[in-house]
């Protein structure tokens, strides 16, 4: 049918409108490009970060289908051959997998240790290179041949028969490249590949190996159930690998929203300018309707421009986000290296799935942004009846049902965040609700403003400038809405980040209660403290008290947890925020047996204080009382406090990788003095005082949030830019009436400062009402949101930077913006202008 | 070809009611000219959006071609509208993002003629009102007399049955205006349109076949 299609002529002059009006269609293109490049660069980086882990994990599992694993600690090697010796097993492979350190390349790497001869089937790609008659015999007959994928050789910087000093537990062994293969796609760049015998060797694990890979169907699943030994289990290696994906789930989930938010700042920044430049064509719809044209075919016109808007800003946004992709990748790569696994700064591949999923979020949130305005538009009466007066009385009128939606809106989402039962997305879904709520409220605040401004003394321009701010509430108020949302997700980010940072720097603090901490090199990596220093240190005259603290990851809930045996001194038991307890003296139920459980580990298993949790002791899992749920930030995935005594007899350990001491009046350099004098020759230890503790770990919380940190500066560029362009737009549109106050008798000087004081107001106003709702969206953030991702709650707390940050952001965008429209109003005639069509 | 029977509108204020027109009842022939004269506010520029369908009326019909154009809904109006009815507005109503030939092209395009007759027909038509030379230019350059020769061009181009001109002089000179109307009315009388010219000046008033003043609401030959 004929009226259904687009007339060319009617598309051109829509897209010659946004040709003629470059500074609407560069603030509708700014949007759509900056929120598509960020969306697209973090899921470039996100991308990077999983792609690493997939490969690692891909060829370390190779096709095994399950895994043998102990309950605690290692599985011993006799249990392998027990099984592999039987008839009938099914395939099987012994593997050591650890992690090390490689002197002089930041991070820790993946050591694999594989037994060649049972490794047959299960992983031909990592084992290729020195699988080979000839260099198998050669491999088998040293202790120190390492094998690497072409990329963890670039990293390095090593070829065959180089050198590459490991350090496990801070103690030093050198290998030698024996192989490097030559296929690209063999092995992630953090693999390090030895034989079994060797990987013993370096991590000192005896006759003990991590876990035993098989490949079993129904029959021999159940073959290997009926002859395993109860300190061991079975597991479906999808599961565990699920598990290990969710470490980085939440992470990754919170930066994706982060971009998410771009991009919905974006929208706004093209909602503002389509319905900016409908509103600007009234009367240019209403001849075409006059003409005959069909208020479809408005419509479509409309959708079109849009589209074609939406496509050039996505093509822009796609390039951009490609190139700023590269710079995230390489913060995610440190963040999720620190935090998780090995991810290369270059691991960062351009794929199609993420290209179409930005494009068609540029697109599709572009039309969405344009839907209401080509409406608008399509509504527009032949030969506009209505006149501007009218348009902006019948604008003020929906004001107050506007803001009665937004004020619903608003309150819903806060339900559904806080509410609404579900995941990170729930509270983000719920986030976004009440963003959109604020939206519909901020223009009645526009005529609230001026009823305010009306009642000050103000004369001559300062009061046509207040005047001015509801005479043009309908480009005014979505300007206003568009600014204010841009600039409340700024605020709403910096509030989360910094309730954070002081939550996390108070737990240091209060967790901190020793005086000097000691342990041995490579403490981080789980080495212990020689027994003498254990049992000698605490009775040295200067030691009033002393805590002793025993570090593993334990398998909790199907997830890598920590589990923690502690010799706590009183000061430290006061370090601990309780933020659950039973009707029970929670340190007496601990001292009993019982254990004390970190809140992000609690909400996981909906565990309480007074209640059961199931820990997998050496002889099979054992119920613990809870003896109470601690404040902890330390991982999302869980933390469990043990008695020391308590854990020795469940897990036969009674090894120590820390040890805080309390001093007896002298100072720490003191303290340190004789400690070292006393234990000098028990090989390198480190002291470290609490300051340095905290400020290290405040510098990994940093670095951790630095990703977010950047997200919120592009976050405040887009806003910045935002608020220029759209201030610029209504400023220029305006040149005609600024020619006409100029034939009135207003001097230069005047009408300059008429702009700058209206676009200043409509500034900070925009910046006024960011800040309750950047706050709201900061309370959803911290006390919703994080809650959902990691389980963990913490006080909301408000710093008054990025507040002052934001309102000097929007008032000096504002007054940018209006120097340019001022500098032209004020120039040359006002007769062209007054003559315009 | 254009009949107007019985047509009453009034505009309501809260709750006061103005009256617009009550009854009026006009006919006109192909190929006329008719031109209708009142006082601002007599509701010339109504009757002119209630015959071209823009505005609906409280009673009575508008028949034009013997079609009743208020007997169906705003869709079906606008259809008719663009096919029909040639417009030419006192403030001209070019289409700025569109240079001289789009906006002279652009009726016919709406209504579904071939690309190559289109361009034939705008050639044809700026040549006879005397702007060949500026058809790539856009609007705003134009003087208003141009302006106005370009909106009689783009009323003419479809070859509207019927043609609407309110105020068509209302902008210009008295030079301009009067070149700008014998250039209307030979046009469409050389197409055989149907025109109703809403003016002022008695002197535009001249040039038409049959003349009517707008007086309380109803019509009165002058």
């Amino acid at each position: 049918m004929n009226r259904l299609k687009i007339p060319p002529l009617l598309l051109r002059a829509g897209l010659n409108y946004q040709w003629r009006h470059p500074w609407q269609a560069m603030l509708a293109l700014i949007g759509i490009t900056m929120g598509v490049a960020v969306v697209l660069a973090v899921d470039l980086a996100n991308g990077a970060a999983r792609a690493s882990f997939e490969l690692s994990s891909e060829q370390l599992r190779g096709v095994a289908t399950h895994r043998i694993v102990a309950n605690a600690g290692a599985v011993p090697q006799s249990i392998y051959v027990d099984l592999a010796t039987m008839p009938g097993h099914p395939p099987m492979a012994p593997v050591i997998q650890s992690r090390v350190r490689v002197d002089g390349i930041p991070g820790r790497f993946q050591l694999i240790g594989l037994d060649l001869f049972a490794e047959g089937p299960f992983r031909n790609q990592l084992t290729g290179a020195v699988q080979g008659d000839a260099s198998l015999g050669e491999w088998l007959s040293r202790a120190n041949a390492v094998a690497l994928s072409t990329s963890a050789a670039d990293q390095f910087n090593v070829s065959v028969g180089d050198r590459l000093v490991t350090r496990y537990k801070g103690k030093e062994y050198p290998l030698e490249v024996f192989a490097i293969s030559a296929d690209e796609s063999s092995g992630s760049s953090d693999l390090l590949i030895v034989d079994i015998a060797t990987a013993q060797a370096i991590t000192e694990s005896g006759s003990e190996i991590t876990y035993i890979d098989l490949v079993l169907d129904e029959t021999s699943e159940e073959w290997i159930k009926q002859r395993l030994p109860t300190s061991l289990k079975l597991l479906d290696i999808d599961q565990q690998d699920e598990g290990i994906v969710g470490l980085s789930a939440a992470f990754e989930l919170n930066l994706t929203a982060m971009s998410l938010l771009a991009l919905l700042v974006g929208v706004f920044l093209i909602f503002n300018a389509m319905s900016f430049s409908i509103v600007q064509r009234r009367n240019l719809m209403g001849r075409l309707r006059s003409l005959g044209v069909h208020s479809e075919e408005i419509y479509r016109v409309v959708l079109a421009e849009a589209l074609v808007l939406g496509i050039l800003g996505t093509l822009i946004g796609v390039m951009l986000g490609i190139w700023l992709g590269q710079g995230l990748t390489g913060i995610v790569a440190a963040t999720v290296s620190e935090l998780y696994y090995q991810v290369s700064a270059d691991a960062m591949r351009v794929d199609a799935f993420s290209l179409f999923k930005a494009c068609a979020l540029g697109i599709l949130g572009t039309l969405v942004a344009a839907w209401l305005p080509a409406r608008q538009a399509a509504r527009t009466p032949p030969l506009t009846t209505l006149s501007r007066a009218a348009l902006e009385h019948s604008t003020q009128r929906q004001l107050p049902r506007l803001a009665i939606a937004g004020v619903i809106l608003l309150l819903i989402g806060l339900a559904i965040a806080f509410l609404v039962p579900g995941g990170v997305v729930v509270g983000f879904v719920g986030l976004f609700i009440l963003l959109f709520g604020a939206v519909l409220i901020t223009p009645l605040t526009l005529p609230a403003a001026h009823w305010l401004l009306s009642r000050l003394p103000l004369g001559g321009v300062w009061r046509m400038a207040t005047r001015d701010i509801d005479r043009h509430i309908s480009r005014l108020g979505t300007a206003a809405a568009a600014l204010m949302i841009a600039l409340a997700a700024s605020v709403g980010v910096a509030v989360m980040v910094e309730s954070m940072r002081t939550s996390v720097s108070d737990w240091l603090q209060d967790l901190l209660t020793g005086d000097l901490y000691v342990a041995t090199e490579g403490f981080e990596d789980g080495s212990y403290l020689p027994a003498r220093v254990v049992s000698q240190a605490p009775s040295l005259e200067s030691v009033k008290d002393h805590s002793l603290y025993r570090n593993r990851k334990l398998v909790i809930g199907d997830r890598n947890s920590y589990l923690v045996a502690a010799r706590l001194a009183g000061a430290a038991r006061e370090g601990f925020n309780l933020v659950e307890t039973s009707d029970e003296d929670p340190w007496l139920v601990f001292d009993q047996g019982g254990v004390l459980i970190s809140e992000p580990l609690s909400n996981r298993l909906d565990i309480g204080a007074g209640e059961d949790i199931l820990l997998p002791a050496a002889n099979g899992d054992r119920p613990f009382r809870v003896a109470a749920v601690f404040r902890d930030y330390a991982t999302e995935h869980g933390r469990v406090f043990i008695d020391r005594m308590n854990y020795i007899q469940n897990w036969g350990d009674d090894r120590v990788n820390t040890m805080a001491l309390f001093s007896a009046g002298v100072d720490v350099n003191a303290l340190k003095q004789r400690i070292s004098e006393r234990f000098g020759e028990e090989g390198a230890l480190i002291y470290t005082d609490a300051r340095a503790i905290y400020d290290e770990s405040m510098a990994v919380f940093n670095r951790t949030f630095r990703i977010t940190e950047v997200l919120r500066i592009l976050s405040v560029l887009v806003a910045f830019v935002g608020i220029l362009s759209a201030l610029m737009a209504v400023q220029l549109e305006r040149r005609k009436e600024f020619a006409v106050l100029r034939a009135l008798g207003l001097t230069r000087g005047q009408v300059s400062l008429l702009i700058i004081i209206e676009s200043a107001i409509l500034g900070l106003l925009a910046a006024l009402l960011a800040l309750p709702t950047g706050l709201a969206m900061a309370w959803v953030l911290t006390d919703a949101i994080q809650l959902r991702a990691f389980g963990w709650t913490m006080p909301f707390l408000v710093d008054s930077s990025p507040l002052v940050l934001t309102v000097l952001v929007g008032l000096g965008a504002a007054i940018l913006a209006s120097l340019y429209p001022a500098w032209q109003a004020s120039r040359g005639d006002p007769a062209p202008q007054l003559r315009e069509d | 070809m254009l009949e107007v029977n019985g047509l009453g509108k009034a505009y309501r204020s809260g709750s006061t009611t103005q009256t617009i027109f009550r009854d009026l009842d006009l006919s006109i022939d192909r190929a006329e000219i008719v031109a209708l004269l009142g006082a601002s506010g007599s509701g010339k520029t109504t009757l002119l959006n209630l015959l071209s369908g823009i505005d609906t009326p409280d009673d009575g019909q508008v028949l034009i071609g013997g079609v009743d154009i208020h007997a169906n809904g705003e869709p079906a109006r606008t259809l008719f509208r663009r096919q029909h009815l040639g417009f030419v507005f006192q403030f001209f109503n070019l289409i700025p993002t569109l240079t001289i030939a789009e906006n002279v092209a652009l009726p016919m395009e709406l209504v579904g003629e071939q690309p190559e007759h289109i361009q034939q027909r705008v050639t044809e038509l700026l040549e006879r009102v005397g702007l060949p030379q500026v058809q790539h230019r856009y609007p705003e350059t134009l003087s208003g007399g141009e302006q106005q020769r370009t909106a009689i061009a783009r009323a003419l181009a479809h070859r509207p049955r019927v043609l609407l001109a309110d105020e068509p002089t209302g902008n210009l000179d008295e030079d301009t205006g009067e070149v700008v109307i014998r250039l209307l009315t030979e046009l469409a009388r050389d197409q055989g349109t149907t025109m109703l010219i809403v003016t002022h000046s008695r002197a535009v008033a001249m040039s038409a076949d049959r003349v009517f003043a707008l007086q309380h609401g109803g019509l009165v030959a002058v």
